[in-house]
C-alpha cells in the first residue's frame, strides 16, 4: 500500500537507460515477488524445477525470474495440489519472480489430436481416451492457482508457416480469448496478464492485432506466433513491426526466443523479455553455450582439452571443471548435465547482464559489433542480422 | 599418510586418526571414516557448487576404477592428479578397484588380469596398467590390484586361487609401489582375501600384514552391489573375528560395501575404520530416504545382538502416500532438502522423471550418514556407542 492508500500495481516498469541509436532499452520491472533487470532471459522450468539445479544455484547465479508451463503443471501436480501447496512458489520452493504460459502453445505442439474451437482447445487426455477443454478461463484458473508473477492468455496458436484465412481468424479469436481471460482472472493485484500478439508474417494483422489489445488495461505484452522455424528475414521483421507499435511504457515479451544472436538482435528492436528451453535442452544433449555458439562435449578432440568450457566464464562449471572431466562423463553421469545446464543458464544470464550494462553505459552498439565478431569470427555475418540492424541504426562491417 | 590410534573402546570398536597427507598439509580426518562414494569422479548428481552446500567439512572420497577409467587420457595430460581434475582436489582420495555400488560381474578374472567394467563395457587391467593409472591419479591411498571374486558360495578351491593371485598382484604393485617416484608419498594398502574360510582368512591376514602395506582392505566377502545389503553378518562376523587377530593395531581397516547402518556398528565394534557411502547411493537410485534414528548408549548396554533386524530405514519417496505430504522428508533435520522441500515435491520431481528428485534425495542421505558418522566418532570420545532405534 502506498501513502496514498492506493494499491501498488503488480507490476511497475520503470526505464533505466535506452540506447541512443538503436530501440535497446534497459528497465526495471518490479513484480510481486522480485524486482527484475530488463532486457532479461527467463530459463525454462517445466514441470516446476530447472533441469537439476537447485533455487540456491539459481540464486548465485542471479537469476530472478522462471518460467513455468501451465500445460504440464496443470497436469502433474495440478491446481488442487499447487493450491494446498500455498502456489507454485512455495511448492518448489523459489521466492523470485515466476511467470506462467497459458498451455496453448503445449497443448497444440504436443497433442496431435487437439482441436480449437471457440470456447477454447479440445484434446484428448494423454492418461486416458476422455475428452478435455482447456478454455480461456481454465488457464486462467490454472494460472491463479499457480500464483506467477506474470500469467499469459490462452492465444489461439498457428505456425509462423501457416498462411490464409487461418491466420486472420486465429487473431481474432486470440483478441476474444484475451477479454474473457481478463475476466477470468480473479488475482489482477498480484498476478500481472499479458497478452499475446498474434497475425502470422502478416504486417496489417500484426497491426490490427497490436491495435485492440492497447486498448485492454494490461502491464505487459507478449508477441507470439513467431521463432516457430518462419524464415530470419520474416522474424526480425514481424518483431519490429511488433515492438515499434507497443506502447513504451511498458514490457515487452517475445515468446521462445534463446539463440544468443537472435536475443542480442531483439533487444536491439526493442524486446525486453525473452525464455527458451534451449540452453537447458543443449545441455541434455553434452552442448555447452560459447561465444561462438556451442561446442558438444561429447567430441573426442575435447580428451584431452584443459579449458573450461568457456575461457574466462566465471560460472561454478568453469570455475571447477575442465572440458576434458566434463567431455569423460557426459551423457554417463547426471553430473555432467548438471554442470552444462549450470554453465547455460549462466551463459544467457551474463549475456543479458552484459547488454543491461552497456546499455546503460551507452556502448551498445558497440557491444553488438563485438559479439557478432565474437559469433561468428570464422564465417559471415547472416545476412538478416546485419538488415534487422541497420534497421536500428547498428551498422555491421 | 599417518594413522594413529587416539582410543579404543571395550567393545573393540576404534578411534583414530589421519594424518600427514602430503597433499593436504594440515588436514586431520577422523575414524571411523566415512568415504564419499563417487561415480566418475563425481558424488552421484552432486556437483562440486551442490556439495559446497551439504558441507564444509574435510572430507574422504572414494573413486572407483570401473567408473573413472575413462577419465585416464585426460587426468593424464591434466597432469594434477585425480582429485583435482574431477573438481575435488581439497577431499582426502582413496582409489578402489571395483564400484562399490554396482554388481561386479562373477567370473572375468584371470591370475594376472582383473575385469572392471566401465560404461563402454569390459576392461581387462594387469597390474602394470593399474599402476599407470594409480601413478596418474595420484591419490593420498589406494587399494593394491586385487582378485576379490569370492562370496559366500565360493568354493575353496576357487578361493584359494583368488587369494594367489590376489597375493601376486600385490608383490607385483609393491615392486612397482616401492621403485616409483611418484607414489613415494602415497600410501598403499593390501588385501585381505580368503572368501569365508576362516582359516583362509587367517593366513592371508598374516601373509599380507608381513608385507610393506599401509593399512588393509577386507575383500573378497561380496561382489558388491545392492545385494550387499542382505548380507548376514552372522556369516561375516567369524571371518572378520579371524582376520583382526592378526592384523598389526596401527594399520587402518577399510571395508567396501553398502552395509545396512546396523552392520556398520558392529564392524566399527569388530575394529574396522573406514567404509563408503555407497548405501547413500543405493537408497537415492530406489528414490528413498533416511530417516532411520539413533542414540548414545553406554558400551556396557548390550541390545540383543540380532543381526538382521527388519526395520524401518528409510521411506520410499515414490509411494502415493506422499503425493500431498508437505512435510520435510525427517522433522528437524537440517538438511538443504529438509529445509526447503517437501515429501510432495520430492514425490513430484520423482513422478515426473527430474533430475532435480535424485539431487534432493542423495543431499538429505548424504547428510544424513554423514552425521551418523559424526555421531559414532563423538559418541567414542565420550566412550560411548551408537544404536539404532527402531
Amino acid at each position: 500500500m502506498t501513502a496514498t492508500g492506493t494499491k501498488t500495481p503488480a507490476l511497475t516498469y520503470k526505464i533505466i537507460a535506452e540506447c541512443k541509436e538503436s530501440k535497446a532499452r534497459t528497465s526495471l520491472m518490479t513484480l510481486p515477488h522480485c524486482a527484475v533487470e530488463t532486457p532479461v532471459f527467463m530459463p525454462v522450468g517445466t514441470k516446476g524445477s530447472l533441469k537439476g539445479l537447485l533455487p540456491d544455484q539459481l540464486e548465485a547465479m542471479d537469476c530472478r525470474i522462471l518460467l513455468g508451463n501451465t500445460y504440464h503443471l496443470g497436469t502433474n501436480p495440478g491446481p488442487e495440489l499447487l493450491k494446498k501447496a500455498g502456489g507454485l512458489h512455495k511448492f518448489m520452493g523459489w521466492d523470485r519472480a515466476i511467470l506462467t504460459d497459458s498451455g496453448g502453445f503445449q497443448m497444440v505442439s504436443l497433442l496431435s489430436l487437439a482441436e480449437i474451437k471457440e470456447e477454447g482447445v479440445q484434446f484428448k487426455s494423454p492418461y486416458d481416451d476422455s475428452s478435455c477443454l482447456l478454455s480461456p478461463e481454465n488457464s486462467i484458473q490454472i494460472q491463479n492457482s499457480i500464483g506467477a508473477d506474470i500469467i499469459m492468455q490462452l492465444d489461439d496458436v498457428v505456425s509462423s508457416l501457416t498462411t490464409g484465412p487461418r491466420v486472420e481468424e486465429a487473431m481474432e479469436r486470440t483478441i476474444r480469448w484475451l477479454d474473457r481471460c481478463i475476466n477470468a482472472h480473479e488475482r489482477d493485484d498480484d498476478q500481472n496478464i499479458f497478452p499475446i500478439v498474434q497475425g502470422g508474417l502478416d504486417d496489417d494483422l500484426r497491426k490490427r492485432c497490436v491495435a485492440e489489445l492497447v486498448k485492454r488495461n494490461v502491464r505487459g505484452f507478449a508477441v507470439g506466433g513467431i521463432s516457430g522455424g518462419e524464415a530470419k528475414d520474416d522474424f526480425w521483421r514481424v518483431v519490429k513491426l511488433c515492438s515499434d507499435l507497443l506502447p513504451k511504457d511498458k514490457p515487452r515479451y517475445c515468446m521462445g526466443v534463446g539463440f544468443a544472436a537472435d536475443l542480442v538482435v531483439c533487444v536491439a528492436l526493442g524486446i525486453d523479455m525473452f525464455d527458451c528451453v534451449f540452453p537447458t535442452r543443449t545441455a541434455r544433449f553434452g552442448c555447452g553455450l560459447v561465444e561462438t555458439g556451442q561446442i558438444n562435449l561429447k567430441h573426442r578432440k575435447f580428451a584431452k582439452d584443459l579449458r573450461p568450457v568457456q575461457e574466462g566464464c566465471e560460472c561454478s562449471t568453469c570455475r571447477t571443471y575442465t572440458r576434458a572431466y566434463i567431455h569423460s562423463i557426459v551423457t554417463v553421469e547426471t553430473v555432467a548435465c548438471n554442470l552444462l545446464s549450470v554453465h547455460n543458464v549462466y551463459y544467457q544470464l551474463k549475456l543479458m547482464k552484459d547488454i543491461r550494462e552497456s546499455i546503460k553505459e551507452e556502448r551498445f552498439p558497440e557491444f553488438v559489433q563485438l559479439f557478432m565478431k565474437k559469433m561468428f569470427e570464422d564465417r559471415e555475418v547472416p545476412k538478416w542480422i546485419k538488415d534487422a540492424l541497420a534497421a536500428v541504426n547498428i551498422k555491421l562491417p | 599418510m599417518k594413522f594413529s590410534i587416539i582410543g579404543v573402546l571395550n567393545t573393540g570398536a576404534r578411534q583414530g586418526k589421519l594424518t600427514n597427507i602430503s597433499r593436504l598439509p594440515g588436514v586431520v580426518l577422523e575414524t571411523p571414516l566415512l568415504l564419499f562414494y563417487t561415480k566418475g569422479g563425481s558424488i552421484p548428481h552432486i556437483t562440486r557448487e551442490v556439495l559446497d552446500l551439504l558441507t564444509k567439512e574435510n572430507l574422504g572420497i572414494q573413486i572407483t576404477l570401473p567408473s573413472t577409467i575413462q577419465c585416464f587420457e585426460g587426468a593424464k595430460s591434466f597432469g594434477k592428479g585425480i582429485a583435482e581434475f574431477v573438481g575435488l582436489k581439497e577431499m582426502l582420495t582413496y582409489c578402489s578397484v571395483q564400484d562399490s555400488a554396482i554388481n561386479t560381474p562373477e567370473g572375468y578374472n584371470s591370475k594376472e588380469q582383473i575385469s572392471v567394467w566401465s560404461n563402454t563395457g569390459r576392461v581387462a587391467v594387469n597390474a602394470d596398467k593399474y599402476m599407470d593409472i594409480i601413478e596418474t591419479f595420484q591419490p593420498d591411498f589406494y587399494q593394491a590390484l586385487s582378485n576379490g571374486d569370492t562370496h559366500s558360495d565360493s568354493s575353496k578351491k576357487k578361493t584359494q586361487k583368488v587369494m594367489d593371485s590376489s597375493d601376486k598382484l600385490l608383490d607385483k604393485c609393491l615392486e612397482r609401489h616401492q621403485s616409483s617416484l611418484a607414489l613415494k608419498s602415497i600410501s598403499i594398502f593390501g588385501n585381505i582375501e580368503g572368501g569365508y574360510d576362516v582359516d583362509l582368512r587367517k593366513l592371508s591376514a598374516q601373509v599380507v600384514s608381513s608385507k610393506p602395506v599401509d593399512g588393509f582392505i577386507i575383500n573378497g566377502l561380496h561382489n558388491n552391489g545392492p545385494d550387499v545389503e542382505k548380507l548376514n553378518l552372522k556369516k561375516v562376523a567369524p571371518l572378520l573375528e579371524a582376520v583382526m587377530k592378526h592384523l598389526p593395531e596401527d594399520k587402518p581397516r577399510i571395508i567396501h560395501g553398502c552395509w545396512r547402518p546396523e552392520h556398520v556398528l558392529k564392524m566399527v565394534d569388530m575394529g574396522i575404520d573406514i567404509f563408503d557411502s555407497s548405501l547413500v547411493y543405493i537408497t537415492t537410485e530406489r528414490k528413498s530416504a533416511f530417516i532411520f534414528q539413533y542414540f548414545e548408549v553406554p558400551v556396557e548396554e548390550s541390545r540383543t545382538e540380532s543381526f538382521d533386524e527388519c526395520s524401518i530405514l528409510e521411506i520410499n519417496l515414490e509411494d502415493k502416500s506422499y503425493k500431498e505430504d508437505f512435510r520435510p522428508i525427517l522433522e528437524d533435520c537440517t538438511c538443504l532438502s529438509c529445509r526447503k522441500h517437501s515429501r510432495a515435491y520430492i514425490h513430484h520431481l520423482i513422478m515426473n522423471k527430474e533430475l532435480l528428485a535424485s539431487t534432493l534425495l542423495m543431499l538429505h542421505n548424504l547428510h544424513h550418514y554423514m552425521l551418523f558418522f559424526n555421531s559414532i566418532r563423538t559418541a567414542a570420545s565420550k566412550g560411548k556407542k551408537i544404536s539404532i532405534s527402531y
